[in-house]
């Protein structure tokens, strides 16, 4: 009988170790989830940020701006331009 | 001990003793459950804060708002993530010197925030809303207690005002105000969702309890918008207003085949990054919401069903001569004497008194049906918030006259993208397209009006209004077969009794490439006010502008290679070169 209470102790005190072990364990987990979200949102809004970054760089208004003043292009007239019809390959 | 085991000396126990016994209970039960009401009620913060911070949160989960993307994913509008400051006043502890700090952090005056944080009923005042990140984290490193930051969207429009009109605005909370951001405002917002939490003593999340609601980001929404035709049009619509000096203009163009909508500007525009700048004025999408007297270019409505129903052919003969014509007490005229003109030339030359001549040929209810059809008085089905209808009156009440000067546009009042979605019937043969904002994957089924014979025989009509002796022969494009009418209305007074002398509207509708129409481009110019206010003076140079650099962009093929006309377009390019 004696035995039989000792080993129901020891079950106990272990069991109730490795539940303090594992609830550790679990909220070190979370924790590091939640690190990781963290992130993914982080990385989510920066991703934002460089799309808009992008698209304002890209308007079509301030590449022609550049293209006019930097670079020194033109579009050009009727005359500079030739159509080449499929009638031309074939020729 | 012995005592209590005698009935006398029970007896003889004096009898304070349990009254007082009894009463210290009653003061001992009172004195506990004041306590309790004190902490429950009167002082409930405390425990709640104490609670609160040793054990469960319930976590706000933000729901973001969707982007705007145009048809090739060219993003229209974005939210980004800023900080809005927010203090507890009662809770707030700051010094002055920290004060100081936090004042040039957010711009705003020392006085001022005195002013918010001296309330101490309120247990939350905005200081600045929308900060960027960077100065937020700023904010945060003063360490004041009290002073909380919280997590909002800001919604940026990278395209600025070029696509102002299309896309609107939302508010400061994120709730679309005018615009596509107000007509899809279910679909573009999310659902905002909560969870409880456990969290540790530094504010770790170290368990998750519950998701209490999860959170629905808002979907994101594709314009049939093309940007970069949309900012073509734009700058050509800009420089056309400027250069007339007008009051104001719209430009929309339709994909001819699928009834969507690639561009739609007006001017003049707004920034709506800049939301304290906005004027009223020019928050009006006016290619929808303001109504106009098309003038001229409803001409090919009234011939197109007269030939329809095979009162007149393309070549039959009308006499114009004496170059008016007297309907009951009115008089209709031209601007001179055209003659004995054909069907094709009536449009050609846009004779008001032979449009009005093959207009008496028809039964009210005919012609009625034929405007009906091609959308005018009726809704776009557009979906654009506050979309105004125009007015076509029932046939039943018409009088003579109104049906002669609803043959060319007047007496009757219609928006610029019913004019545009009508001239799809010319572009496709017969069918009015319905359109769209938002982008269409599959091809559709319009509604038929005309014949294809006569929708065809009429686009001849609308190819020979562009050519020499046509009245809209600056709509013509380098390389093109373009079709198109003009249109100019007097402007009616703000009383609505009549007409303004010298005020006008000047409009030009048209398609092009005619072999295959890929484009339908709608203009108005209001109140020219530079000289020029004929609609072939002012609309069709623009169209031709837009037309061009549309076609360009889309690098539809050409269909007459011969065709090189001295368009303003590279002669603009030369002249800057």
């Amino acid at each position: 009988m004696i035995k039989l209470n000792i080993l129901l102790v020891s079950i106990l005190i272990f069991s109730g170790l490795a539940a303090v072990t594992a609830q550790h364990e679990t909220r070190k987990l979370v924790i590091s989830l939640e690190k990781e979200h963290n992130l993914t949102d982080q990385l989510a809004i920066e991703r934002n940020q460089l799309l808009i970054e992008q698209r304002t760089w890209a308007m079509p208004g301030y590449v022609e701006k550049i293209a006019k003043s930097k670079l020194n292009m033109v579009a050009p007239s009727s005359n500079h331009i030739t159509v080449i019809t499929p009638d031309h390959v074939v020729n | 001990m012995m005592r209590y085991q005698t009935a006398a000396t029970t007896i003889y126990l004096p009898v304070w003793r349990s009254r007082f016994l009894i009463i210290m209970l009653l003061l001992g039960l009172m004195a506990l459950s004041g306590r309790a009401i004190y902490l429950q009620s009167l002082n409930k913060d405390f425990l709640k804060q104490q609670g609160e911070s040793r054990y469960s949160r319930v976590v706000e989960l933000n729901a973001q708002r969707g982007k705007i993307t145009d048809r090739n994913g060219e993003i229209l509008a974005i939210s980004a993530p800023v900080k809005s400051v927010w203090v507890d006043p009662q809770q707030l502890n700051v010094s002055s010197d920290q004060l100081i700090k936090l004042a040039q952090l957010l711009e705003v005056d020392v006085a001022e925030i005195h002013k918010r944080i001296s309330d101490k009923d309120k247990r939350f005042v905005y200081l600045k809303r929308q900060l960027p990140p960077e100065t937020a984290e700023n904010v945060a490193d003063l360490n004041i207690k009290g002073l909380y930051l919280k997590r909002e969207f800001y919604r940026y429009y990278p395209t600025g005002e070029m696509a102002a009109h299309v896309l609107g605005f939302t508010d400061i909370d994120g709730k679309g105000q005018e615009g596509i951001e107000l007509g899809w405002e279910e679909i573009l917002t999310g659902k905002h969702g909560s969870r409880r939490v456990i969290k540790d003593r530094i504010g770790r999340v170290v368990e998750n309890v519950e998701r209490i609601r999860s959170p629905q980001p808002g979907q994101n929404l594709v314009l049939s918008i093309d940007s970069k035709i949309q900012y073509l049009a734009h700058r050509e619509l800009k420089q056309a207003v400027e250069l007339h000096r007008a009051k104001a203009g719209s430009v929309i163009i339709l994909d001819a085949q699928t009834g969507e909508v690639l561009a739609l500007a007006n001017y003049p525009s707004y920034n709506p990054n800049r939301r304290s700048t906005i004027r009223k004025e020019s928050l009006r999408n006016r290619a929808f919401v303001d109504t106009f007297e098309p003038g001229s270019t409803l001409k090919p409505f009234a011939v197109s069903i007269a030939m329809e129903t095979g009162k007149i052919k393309p070549t039959s003969l009308l006499e114009t001569a004496p170059g008016f014509l007297r309907v009951g007490r009115a008089t209709i005229r031209d601007v001179r004497n055209k003659g004995a003109l054909t069907v094709s030339q009536v449009i050609q030359e846009s004779s008001n008194v032979g449009t009005a001549k093959i207009a008496l040929m028809l039964p009210p209810k005919t012609f009625w049906e034929m405007l009906s059809q091609s959308g005018f008085g009726t809704s776009t089905g557009s979906g654009f918030p506050g979309e105004v209808n125009g007015v076509l009156r029932p046939y039943n009440k018409w009088k003579l006259i109104e049906q002669v000067t609803m043959s060319y546009g007047h007496g009757i009042s219609v928006n610029l993208m019913q004019l545009a979605r009508a001239y799809t019937i010319f572009a496709s043969g017969g069918e009015l397209k319905p359109i769209s904002l938002l982008k269409r994957h599959t091809s559709v089924l319009g509604h038929r009006v005309l014949s294809v014979e006569t929708a065809n025989a009429m686009s001849s009509m609308l190819e020979a209004a562009v050519q020499t002796k046509g009245t809209g022969l600056k709509a013509q494009v380098n390389g093109y077969r373009v079709a198109g009418k003009t249109g100019t209305a007097h402007k009616r007074l703000e009383n609505k009794k009549g007409y303004a002398a010298d005020r006008y509207i000047s409009t030009f509708a048209g398609y092009a490439p005619v072999s295959n129409p890929r484009l339908v481009v709608a203009v108005m110019i209001d109140e020219p006010s530079a000289g020029h206010y004929f609609g072939g003076a002012v609309a069709a140079p623009l169209f031709s502008e837009v037309m061009a650099a549309a076609l360009w962009q889309l690098n539809v093929p050409r269909d007459a290679p011969g065709n090189i006309v001295s368009s303003p377009l590279p002669a603009k390019f030369k002249e800057e070169g």
